[in-house]
């Protein structure tokens, strides 16, 4: 075998060993990626109603502890949301949808408006998440609604955040 | 080429490609939706796209052992520039876009590479990857097969 030809080989073979053991790490991390999962739903004419600050504001007035009613829900994940979140906020990480949804989801099915936030900007989290919420959990999209400047919009308004785990 | 220089190249470049890899660990979610801001791998089928979020960050800690080591210094090299050079002309190339969308100088745009250090600086991360590319590309082109420790000079 040609030098060059065993060297690409050995970097080949460098790439495979390192992304098996990626895959064996992947499997025993707790936040380890499923490899057949779309994260990132196709970018559809979602018809979520968009909402801003003032709508938002208004909502959280709403807020309610049980089924029913409005529901805001953080698509960040779980360190953010412990940094900060809006009050009475439950945490759905778009990312860890597993562990969250089962805990949450009678809740959703019965809300009348979910507003859903993430970091605002670019962020589109928000978005894949009420996806999801649409097509992997059934929820109804007239219910769901996407707070477009997300968080960065609320502390920016100078309004009230809460920290920790709890809503 | 000087057995003490090659030493320190691998040892450089072998460490920082370790410590990104680590940083990369953490949360894979974060390394995923960095690179999915790019658009350079397809989110249909997502195996692809999972995959490559999966893989890198353990290619860059194996490949900077392998640098750092002495084992296999050669190939790690080549993959680790391969890498290196790919990853630059896409940061690159976002930050195109980003100039052409807000109208900024190149000089002016920072964003979260997905490097594994948060928000970065684009003239200084294009500056840092030049020289870790001139380093891993040294540890790659020099014929000498150098071990963990440096050659003992000639006498």
């Amino acid at each position: 075998m040609k030098l060059g030809q065993a060297l690409w080989t050995q970097a080949l073979a460098i790439a495979v060993v390192s992304t098996i053991l990626a895959l064996l790490a992947n499997g025993v991390h707790p936040r380890g990626l499923n490899l057949t999962r779309n994260y990132f739903p196709p970018a559809l004419e979602h018809p979520f109603q968009v909402i801003g600050i003032e709508d938002v504001k208004e909502y959280a007035q709403y807020l309610s502890d049980g089924p029913g009613g409005f529901t805001f829900l953080d698509a960040r994940k779980q360190e953010s949301y412990q940094a900060e979140h809006l009050p009475g906020a439950l945490l759905c990480d778009h990312y860890q949808q597993d562990r969250f949804i089962p805990g949450i989801l009678s809740r959703l099915a019965e809300a009348m408006i979910i507003v859903i936030y993430c970091t605002g900007g670019n962020c589109e989290d928000s978005i894949f998440l009420a996806n999801d919420l649409v097509y992997q959990h059934g929820i109804a999209p007239e219910v769901l609604h996407i707070f477009e400047g997300g968080i960065n919009a609320w502390r920016e308004a100078g309004l009230p955040l809460n920290t920790g785990a709890k809503p | 080429m000087n057995g003490h220089l090659i030493f320190m190249c691998r040892i450089f470049s072998g460490a920082v490609f370790l410590w990104m890899g680590i940083a990369k660990l953490g949360i894979p979610q974060d390394f995923l939706k960095a690179i999915h801001t790019y658009g350079i791998f397809p989110t249909t089928p997502p195996w692809g796209i999972n995959l490559a979020a999966i893989a890198i960050p353990w290619i860059e800690i194996v490949g900077g052992l392998a640098l750092m080591s002495g084992i296999f210094r050669k190939p790690a090299g080549l993959l680790l520039s391969i890498f290196l050079a790919t990853f630059t002309a896409t940061i690159l190339f976002r930050t195109q876009l980003i100039m052409s969308a807000e109208g900024l100088a190149f000089g002016e745009v920072s964003f979260d590479c997905g490097c594994g250090a948060g928000v970065v600086v684009i003239w200084q991360k294009t500056l840092q990857n030049t020289a870790l590319l001139f380093t891993t590309a040294l540890c790659t082109i020099t014929w000498k097969n150098s071990v963990s420790i440096p050659p003992t000079a000639p006498r």
